[in-house]
């Protein structure tokens, strides 16, 4: 039987990502709704804090570039219950993106369709200089990004082909990702159009595969790992216990973020 | 209409719309949202949708999914109160050394309605032990709802909160010693200010003064705010405070477009601070106004039946069979209530037999018991119909499956010392293990030492003769069980504990909640409200999670807590018979085919709630100061709320509304409120002009 989407269906990285992950988990979570609280990872609380931390400090850059003054803002770091905020912000003032030029737009999110299906987005900052826009992505993740892995993921991928299409763009774009713990060591990314184009292709494909697919089609992983950082490991009759957090990958976190947004506490505000 | 499209789709004019509910109002906002995303330079400009119910912000993310724009699109759809707690969380670094804080430049807590109450809640019981609201009687969960009440109040009406008690005190007519009982709200309130500003909480008052009187004033803030909403659509006015439409003025000068609705005779939250006067403020500012009615030949029938529904003194120039085909009683008049539900559940079967979407059916109640919930449920389970229960201001301690999580909190912590009733253990028992029946549960249960904490006894220990009776799949089950609880004796924070019983035990095969969908939403509500709970407290690193912990589980078990959380797939599913209290359907801005209407004989249609703390008039911004409230203005105001009610449900039906009256109430009395005596009086004034006839 086809399967029938949400009304309000939109794409996103991580939806996709736990698309290729696990079909069903998709079909569970995307298009079933179903809540399911089981622990998602041994150290649930351990993820929450960082996450929040993280969040604190995304709001402190997103503070800094809507205009408030560095010394406010340094003694907002200094007083977080986290003292990681502190270090990390003022590891952000000393680097070369407290100095941005140009138009800069900080904690964007963009909403589009491309091919007739709908997308959202959300950038951490983006840089429009010289004709060309400049995505950047704040990492807090605590762990050195891979960057072919980075290359191959549906974020990196998929960032420049929403920006490229909703402000009409066919000029090159860089993307940037700081991780706060190696921060010499950016990992950049420059997307020529044809680059953008070919990634387009790529997400109009998978997309086409997500929402032509049968009810039956959304089967469950034969990669078990998956199902031990997976919330609905009891529904599927895979296990009891969940992953720890050194047994998460880089998709993993993404996974757990998207299970934190859609399931956190603050997820009903409207 | 012609003129009513121009004045809509148009991305520069400010309007003002206004009419009965269901005339289209909402429509026309929903097409004027589509022109303006449709546009990709207007869509890029910023466009707030502001609406007073969560609820409502489906029906405007439909029509921006729909659009299919491959544009930016910059748009917010949110209700001021989260528009209110975002900006204060982005500036609060602007306004939290200048506010009073005695902690500045440390994150903040934001407390829910339920947070604030239990602060307010340890703030009142030293008090209460000295005397204070001696001569109220009112359950502790009321009188803290009151007084949280009453500091929301000031600050969306906008007084200062010190100026509570004494505004009410000058409208009170009765007793002096009432007087007394507003100098003790009032020293609460002022306390639990202090406390907050001590630990840095904010709880809703706190949010609303910090906005309007501090971020308002900022011209960061208020530039970034005027740069972020260009557009603004603004739908039920009516259904907000003052102090968002204090707001949306302040905005007026540097917005390009408005559009501002207003339902003609609705203000239904007005206890919670609605003020359909101050919204009108938008007729005269705005460049246009439209004023939309209900013009086919139903609806105009519709408007002189409520007329003369509403007004004794209206003449009926129908007959009983015409007013039958859009408002009747049901056939068969009952004694009893539970009769009276049969009788509805059969009447709904045949209008679903009859090809009624069970979705366009809805059961209206001022007031939803469980009993009433339950015995419909089972009634219409008997038809394969469904029915779902939408009871906003439910608590979570009425869902069985939030009682069994916290049965297993008790057992799992026994530093707690909660007593648990022997019954209870039965059958939670005999519920939670799918292979355990009452009898066996019951073995267990007796071999329970009386003396706390609760232990549960392993298999071993159990009397050999009580060990024969056990299969042994109920033998392996116990073990299971009590290994588990062995592994997670104290395991905090609480919400981590639920999570685990939930997805390692009670979710497994063989236990309650595997493969129960309804299991792991309200499994998903307790442990919100519980994070809310904990971040309630902050950062705080000293936090007693034990005591945390403790206090919670009791605030669940005296009610409370709410059940406040609507999953996303409830609101559009449309398998089932919709069952909620009045005030929540209106809320719902929806229409509906039919209309069930129970207790129409209960004064709570539109009986104010007994509230000697505050009071929703006194303490609204049209009253006059120095005036007293009489019996006369609650008289005229129970008046105006039925006809309000009246209206709105009318104008939300499409084809019939029945009327659900038995001899005696759901609890037994004869009731003959205004509601019943308004319809008898229309049956007999038709009835006598088919005499004359």
């Amino acid at each position: 039987m086809k399967t029938q989407f949400p009304n309000n269906f939109v794409f996103s990285q991580s939806n996709m990502q736990t698309y290729l992950n696990c079909r069903y988990k998709f079909y569970l979570r995307y298009i079933q709704k179903l809540t399911w609280p089981a622990q998602v990872t041994v150290d649930d609380l351990r993820f929450e804090e960082d996450r929040n931390t993280g969040i604190r400090f995304h709001q402190l850059l997103h503070q800094y570039f809507l205009g408030f003054k560095p010394e406010l803002l340094i003694q907002i770091a200094e007083n977080d219950p986290d003292n990681r905020i502190s270090t990390w912000f003022q590891t952000f003032l000393a680097s070369q993106y407290a100095q941005l030029q140009g138009k800069i737009e900080s904690e964007k999110t963009i909403t589009t369709c491309i091919n007739d299906r709908n997308f959202i987005v959300k950038y951490d900052l983006l840089q429009f200089k010289d004709g060309q826009y400049t995505i950047y992505d704040w990492k807090t993740s605590n762990k050195v990004p891979n960057r072919e892995k980075l290359m191959d993921s549906i974020q990196t991928r998929l960032y420049p082909v929403v920006l490229s299409e909703a402000y009409q763009n066919d000029q090159p774009i860089n993307f940037i990702i700081w991780e706060i713990i190696a921060p010499n060591a950016p990992i950049v990314f420059s997307f020529l159009k044809q680059e953008i184009l070919n990634n387009g292709r790529y997400i109009k494909e998978l997309t086409d595969e997500i929402l032509f697919l049968d009810n039956s089609d959304f089967f469950k992983t034969s990669n078990t790992r998956q199902c031990k950082i997976c919330e609905y490991r009891s529904y599927c009759n895979r296990g009891t216990m969940p992953a720890t957090f050194e047994e998460l990958d880089e998709n993993g976190l993404n996974e757990i973020e998207d299970y934190w947004i859609t399931n956190g506490y603050d997820a009903n505000l409207v | 209409m012609n003129k009513i499209n121009s004045l809509i789709l148009s991305s520069t004019n400010k309007v003002y719309l206004h009419g009965d509910a269901g005339a289209g109002k909402t429509q026309l906002a929903c097409q004027r949202l589509r022109y303006l995303v449709s546009d990709p330079e207007i869509a890029n400009q910023g466009i707030l949708v502001l609406v007073p119910q969560r609820i409502q912000v489906k029906r405007y993310q439909k029509v921006v999914a729909d659009i299919k724009a491959s544009h930016n699109i910059e748009l917010s759809i949110m209700t001021m109160s989260s528009l209110v707690r975002r900006t204060v969380e982005l500036f609060w670094p602007l306004i939290s050394d200048r506010s009073g804080f005695y902690r500045p430049f440390e994150p903040p807590s934001f407390l829910t309605l339920e947070t604030s109450q239990y602060y307010m809640g340890r703030l009142v019981d030293p008090l209460l032990a000295k005397g204070y609201f001696s001569t109220v009687s009112l359950s502790r969960n009321r009188l803290l709802s009151q007084l949280v009440d009453n500091l929301n109040k000031a600050a969306i009406i906008g007084f200062p909160h010190t100026e509570i008690g004494e505004h009410l005190s000058e409208a009170w007519v009765g007793k002096e010693s009432q007087k007394r009982v507003y100098e003790d709200a009032q020293e609460v309130i002022n306390a639990f200010r202090s406390f907050c500003l001590q630990n840095n909480l904010l709880d809703f008052s706190l949010q609303v003064e910090l906005f309007k009187e501090m971020l308002l004033q900022n011209p960061l803030c208020k530039n970034y705010l005027t740069r972020l909403y260009r557009h603004l659509i603004y739908d039920n006015a009516e259904e907000d405070p003052p102090y968002v439409h204090d707001f949306v003025s302040d905005l007026w000068e540097y917005l390009h477009s408005a559009l501002i609705i207003q339902d003609d005779y609705a203000g239904y939250h007005s206890f919670l601070g609605a003020d359909p006067k101050s919204a009108m403020r938008f007729k005269n500012i705005a460049n246009d106004s439209i004023y939309l009615q209900n013009k086919d030949d139903v609806s105009e029938k519709k408007s002189e039946l409520v007329n003369a529904f509403i007004d004794f003194s209206k003449p009926v120039h129908y007959k009983v069979k015409d007013i039958h085909e859009f408002i009747t009683p049901l056939n068969h008049r009952s004694r009893f209530f539970p009769e009276m539900l049969k009788e509805i559940a059969e009447s709904i079967r045949t209008k679903i037999d009859d090809g009624v979407s069970p979705n366009e059916i809805v059961i209206l109640s001022p007031f939803m018991s469980d009993a009433t919930i339950f015995t419909l449920k089972n009634e219409l389970s008997r038809y394969d119909i469904k029915l779902r229960a939408m009871r906003p201001s439910s608590s979570l301690n009425d869902d069985s499956v939030i009682q069994t999580l916290l049965f297993f909190a008790v057992i799992c912590h026994p530093e707690w010392e909660i007593p648990i009733d022997p019954y209870h253990i039965s059958s939670t028992i005999a519920y939670a293990l799918s292979s355990f029946d009452l009898i066996r549960s019951h073995f267990i249960t007796q071999e329970i030492s009386p003396a706390l904490p609760v232990q549960f006894p392993s298999f071993e220990n159990l009397p050999e003769s009580i060990q024969n009776r056990f299969s042994d799949e109920q033998c392996a089950q116990w073990n299971t069980t009590m290994a588990w609880i062995n592994a997670n004796l104290s395991v905090y924070p609480l919400d981590i504990f639920f999570s685990k019983l939930f997805g390692e035990l009670l979710s497994q095969p063989g236990f309650a909640f595997y493969r129960d969908l309804e299991s792991g939403s309200s499994t998903a509500q307790l442990i919100n409200s519980f994070k809310k709970f904990r971040h309630a407290f902050g950062y705080q690193s000293d936090i007693d999670q034990e005591e945390l912990a403790k206090e919670f589980v009791k605030n669940v078990q005296s009610g409370l807590l709410a059940a406040t959380f609507v999953p996303d797939e409830q609101d559009d599913d449309d398998q089932f018979v919709l069952i909620t209290p009045v005030m929540s359907f209106l809320g719902l801005n929806k229409s509906v085919d039919y209309q069930y209407w129970l207790n129409v004989g209960s004064s709570g249609w539109y009986e104010r709630l007994e509230q000697p703390l505050t009071h929703p008039i006194v303490l609204s911004r049209h009253w006059q100061p120095g005036r007293k409230w009489t019996a006369e203005d609650d008289l005229a105001l129970s008046k105006e709320t039925l006809e309000k009610f009246i209206r709105g449900l009318f104008n939300r039906c499409r084809k019939g509304i029945f009327l659900g009256i038995s001899e005696y109430s759901e609890t037994g009395q004869e009731e003959k409120g205004l509601l019943l005596l308004h319809y008898q009086a229309l049956v007999r004034r038709a009835l006598r002009n088919e005499k004359n006839d």
